[in-house]
C-alpha cells in the first residue's frame, strides 16, 4: 500500500501511522468521534488491536483512546 | 459582598474532579440523583472566610452536546442555577483534550477559574505548562493543584472569590466574536454565528439571556436537537429557526462533512492552538504506562493478568465478607432472646423481630460486610485506571449484550451479593447499560443461593450436579442479557474510551466517597426492606396464607412438581434467601431435605430459590440504580424465568 491508500483503522497495521480523512458512522456517532478529538485532519497511531473482533487503541493527540470494532471499522485513514 | 456563593465544578471523567469535591467540601457531602435523572448528583458546602460556598460536582464529560443525560444536565445546571463560578478542573499531563471542554466553557462566557490538577504527574511525564500564558490566552485565572495531596485548593477558592468579587454582567445584546481573543473560528463559522446572533436578536428570542449567544449560535450551527426544541417553544421561535436553516445551507453547501464536525474540529484546533502555545517540552520517552499496557493489555498475558487480578480480589471480597457476615448475624442473634424474652403475645414478638429487627439487621450484614470492600475495590480499580483495561479485554464478549467490558465487574460481584452488584452498575455510562447489567447480577447467584445450591443439590446428590446448574445459570444469564439487550429502548452503542495512565489511588477521599454511598442506600434500602418485612409478618398472622398456597399450587404443584408448602417458603426467600431452605425444614418439621424432596424437586427447587426474585435488599438497590418501574420489570422477568425454566426442568427430568 502507497501514499494516500484510504484504509479504515482496523486495516490499519500495529504501529503505523494515519491521518483522518472521513468518518462513516451515524450522527451521533461520528460526533462522538469528533468530540474524543477524532476529526477529519488529525493524526493517529494504532498502538494495539484486541484478539478477534476487540477494540483498537490509538494515540491521538497526546493521549489515548479506545474505539470498538465496529466503530473502528468506520474512520477512514490516509496513510503516513 | 456576596455571602451566599454557588461554584460549579466541571471536567472530563479521570481529572480528579471528585477528588478536589472531596477535598472542599469534607463530610457535608450530600448525594442523590439530579432530579428526573438516574444521573448522580453530589453537593457539599464549604465555609470559608465567613463565606458559604455551595459546591456542586458536575459528572465528568468531554463535551456540552446533547447526546448523554451527563452532558444535559451540566448545561442545564450551568443555565438554569447560574453557578457564580464553574471551576474547570483540566488533567494538566492531556491538557489539549481537556482544552476542548474548556473552549466550551469559554464560549459559555460564565465566570471561571481553572484548576490545572495532576501538575506533578504531568512534570512526571516531561511536560511542563507555561500557567502566566495559559491564564493570559484564556483570560481567566488558572491555579496549579494536586488535589491528592491538598495541594493549591486553598489558592483555588481564593482566586473563586477574586472571581465572584469582581464579576460584571456579559451584556448579551451587544456581542461581536471579533473581541474574542482565543476562540477563533474558520471565516465561514464565524460569519455564520454574527448572522444566527442577528436573527436571534430581531426575533427577541429570550434564550441567549439563558446560554451565551455565542454558544446557542454555534448549537444552532452543530443542529443540537435540545437547544433546537428550545428555540422553537419561544413566541417567534419557529420563524427564527427557519431563517437560520436558509443561513445554514450557504455553508452546508461549503463542505462534505456534518457541520457539528466543522465545529468540533475548530473547537480542538483553539485547543492545540493553546496548548502548543503553553505546553513547552514533550520528551516523548516510554513511561510506566506503556510498560504496564504491554502486558496488561496483551492478547495472551492481558487475559491471565486479568483473571488473576479478578479472581483473587473477589476472592479477597467474598471471604471478608462471608466472615463478616456471620460475625454480625451471630452478634445480632444475641439480641433475639431479649425480644422474645418480652412479657408481649408472641404476635408482637414476631412483629418486633422479624418484621423490624431482621429486616435492619439482613441491611446491616449484607451491607458492611459486601457493599464495604466491593466499593474499595471497584475504586480502586476505576482510580488506577485498570477498569478501563478490562473494558478493552472484555468488549467483545459483552458487547454481544449490548454492554461494554467494565459491566464484567458488577456482575462478577453478583457471586457475593447482588446488592453491591446492582449498586457497582452505576460504573457503567448510560442507563440502558445499567439496565442490562442490573439485570444479569440478580440472576447471578449470590453467596446466599450458592449455599443452599451446594447445601441441597450438592449434598445430597453430588457437587457435579450443583456444578451442571449452575453452568445452566450462566447459560440463563446470557440469554436474559441477549433478549433485555433486544428489547430496551434505545440502541448499544460502540465503545468509545480514553485510557487514562495508570495512578495511586488517593486512599482518604475514596473513603469518604465510600461512605458516602453507603449512608445514600441505607436511607433507601432500611425503609423498603423494614417495611416489606412488616407485611409479610402481618400477612403471616392474616391467615391469608392459607389463600395464598391455594393461588400458587397450580404452578408450584402441577407445573414445578414441587410440595405445596414450597410455596410459602417461597415467599419468605424474598426476605433472604437463606431462610427458603430453613423454613422448609422447620415448616415440615424435619432436618433432612431427602425426606421433603425427591432428587428431581431438590434441582427444580434448586433453580427456582436461584431465579425467581431478587431480595428484598436488591430490590431496594434495584429502585435506587434504575428506578420503581424497571424494578418491577426485573422481579416479573425473574419471576418468570424461573417459572419457565423450573417447568421446563421439572419435564425433562421426569423422563431422565
Amino acid at each position: 500500500m502507497g501514499e494516500n491508500t484510504i484504509i479504515n483503522l482496523i486495516e490499519l497495521k500495529e504501529n503505523h501511522e494515519g491521518e483522518i480523512v472521513l468518518i462513516k458512522a451515524g450522527r451521533a456517532a461520528t460526533q462522538r468521534l469528533n468530540e474524543m478529538g477524532l476529526v477529519p485532519g488529525t493524526k493517529v497511531k494504532l498502538v494495539r488491536k484486541g484478539p478477534l473482533r476487540g477494540p483498537v487503541e490509538l494515540e491521538v493527540r497526546n493521549s489515548h483512546l479506545v474505539i470498538g470494532y465496529g466503530l473502528a471499522s468506520k474512520v477512514y485513514v490516509k496513510i503516513v | 459582598m456576596k455571602k451566599e456563593i454557588i461554584i460549579a465544578l466541571a471536567g472530563n471523567a479521570n481529572v480528579g474532579k471528585s477528588v478536589i469535591f472531596n477535598q472542599l467540601t469534607g463530610l457535608t457531602q450530600i448525594i442523590g440523583n439530579w432530579p428526573g435523572k438516574t444521573v448522580e448528583r453530589a453537593e457539599g458546602v464549604l465555609r470559608f472566610k465567613g463565606r458559604t460556598i455551595k459546591i456542586v460536582d458536575l459528572p465528568g464529560i468531554y463535551s456540552l452536546s446533547a447526546y448523554s443525560q451527563e452532558e444535559i444536565v451540566s448545561r442545564e445546571f450551568i443555565a438554569f442555577e447560574k453557578p457564580d463560578v464553574v471551576i474547570n478542573v483540566v488533567d494538566a499531563s492531556n491538557l489539549e483534550r481537556n482544552l476542548f471542554f474548556t473552549v466550551q466553557l469559554l464560549e459559555l462566557h460564565v465566570p471561571m477559574v481553572m484548576a490545572l490538577n495532576q501538575v506533578d504527574y504531568a512534570l512526571k511525564k516531561g511536560i511542563d505548562i507555561d500557567v502566566k500564558k495559559l491564564e493570559e490566552l484564556l483570560g481567566i485565572p488558572v491555579v496549579e493543584t494536586v488535589a491528592t495531596k491538598g495541594k493549591g485548593l486553598q489558592e483555588l477558592i481564593n482566586k473563586v472569590l477574586e472571581v465572584v468579587d469582581s464579576h460584571k454582567e456579559v451584556d448579551v445584546k451587544r456581542y461581536d466574536i471579533k473581541e474574542e481573543k482565543v476562540l477563533k473560528y474558520r471565516n465561514e463559522v464565524s460569519e455564520s454565528v454574527m448572522k444566527i446572533y442577528n436573527i436571534l436578536l430581531k426575533h427577541n428570542v429570550d434564550l441567549i439571556n439563558l446560554f451565551h449567544p455565542l454558544w446557542i449560535s454555534l448549537k444552532l450551527i452543530e443542529e443540537d436537537s435540545d437547544i433546537v426544541e428550545k428555540l422553537k417553544k419561544e413566541p417567534n421561535g419557529e420563524k427564527a429557526y427557519e431563517e437560520i436553516q436558509k443561513e445554514l445551507e450557504g455553508l452546508k453547501a461549503k463542505t462534505d462533512n456534518p457541520l457539528a464536525t466543522l465545529v468540533t474540529a475548530d473547537r480542538y484546533d483553539i485547543a492545540s492552538f493553546i496548548a502548543n502555545q503553553t505546553v513547552s517540552e514533550i520528551h516523548h520517552r516510554i513511561t510506566w504506562t506503556d510498560l504496564i499496557d504491554n502486558v496488561a493489555l496483551h492478547k495472551i498475558w492481558g487475559y491471565i493478568s486479568m483473571f488473576i487480578i479478578v479472581f483473587i480480589s473477589f476472592y479477597g471480597i467474598f471471604k471478608f465478607g462471608e466472615y463478616f457476615s456471620g460475625v454480625l448475624e451471630d452478634f445480632f442473634d444475641g439480641f433475639k432472646p431479649l425480644v422474645y424474652n418480652l412479657n408481649i403475645p408472641n404476635m408482637y414478638k414476631d412483629f418486633l423481630w422479624n418484621g423490624l429487627a431482621e429486616g435492619i439487621i439482613s441491611a446491616i450484614t449484607i451491607v458492611l460486610p459486601y457493599i464495604f470492600p466491593f466499593y474499595v475495590f471497584l475504586s480502586i480499580l476505576e482510580n488506577t485506571g485498570y477498569l478501563a483495561r478490562i473494558a478493552f479485554l472484555m468488549d467483545e464478549v459483552m458487547h454481544k449484550v449490548g454492554l461494554h467490558g467494565k459491566a464484567l465487574i458488577p456482575v462478577l460481584m453478583g457471586f457475593g451479593c447482588n446488592v453491591p452488584a446492582v449498586l457497582g452498575t452505576k460504573i457503567l455510562e448510560t442507563d440502558r447499560e445499567i439496565f442490562i447489567a442490573s439485570f444479569m447480577s440478580t440472576l447471578v447467584p449470590c453467596s446466599a443461593r450458592i449455599v443452599i445450591i451446594l447445601g441441597t443439590i450438592g449434598v445430597f446428590m453430588g457437587p457435579q450436579y450443583a456444578l451442571a446448574v449452575f453452568a445452566l445459570d450462566v447459560l440463563v444469564v446470557y440469554i436474559a442479557a441477549y433478549f433485555a439487550n433486544k428489547i430496551a429502548p434505545g440502541k448499544p452503542y460502540d465503545l468509545i474510551m480514553e485510557l487514562p495512565g495508570y495512578r495511586m489511588p488517593a486512599l482518604k477521599p475514596t473513603l469518604k466517597q465510600i461512605w458516602f454511598r453507603i449512608k445514600d442506600f441505607l436511607y433507601v434500602a432500611l425503609p423498603i426492606i423494614v417495611v416489606g418485612s412488616l407485611v409479610l409478618e402481618i400477612l403471616k398472622y392474616s391467615g391469608i396464607f392459607k389463600y395464598v398456597t391455594y393461588i400458587m399450587d397450580p404452578i408450584v404443584v402441577k407445573w414445578l412438581g414441587l410440595p405445596s408448602i414450597v410455596g410459602i417458603v417461597l415467599i419468605f426467600g424474598i426476605l433472604r434467601k437463606e431462610l427458603t431452605l430453613i423454613m422448609l425444614l422447620t415448616l415440615s418439621g424435619t432436618s433432612h431435605i431427602t425426606q421433603i424432596l425427591t432428587p428431581r424437586q431438590m434441582i427444580v427447587f434448586g433453580v427456582v430459590t436461584m431465579l425467581y426474585i431478587p431480595c428484598i435488599a436488591t430490590i431496594a438497590a434495584l429502585k435506587r440504580t434504575i428506578g420503581w418501574r424497571k424494578t418491577w420489570w426485573v422481579v416479573f422477568a425473574n419471576i418468570f424465568i424461573a417459572i419457565l425454566i423450573g417447568g421446563i426442568l421439572n419435564r425433562i427430568l421426569t423422563f431422565v
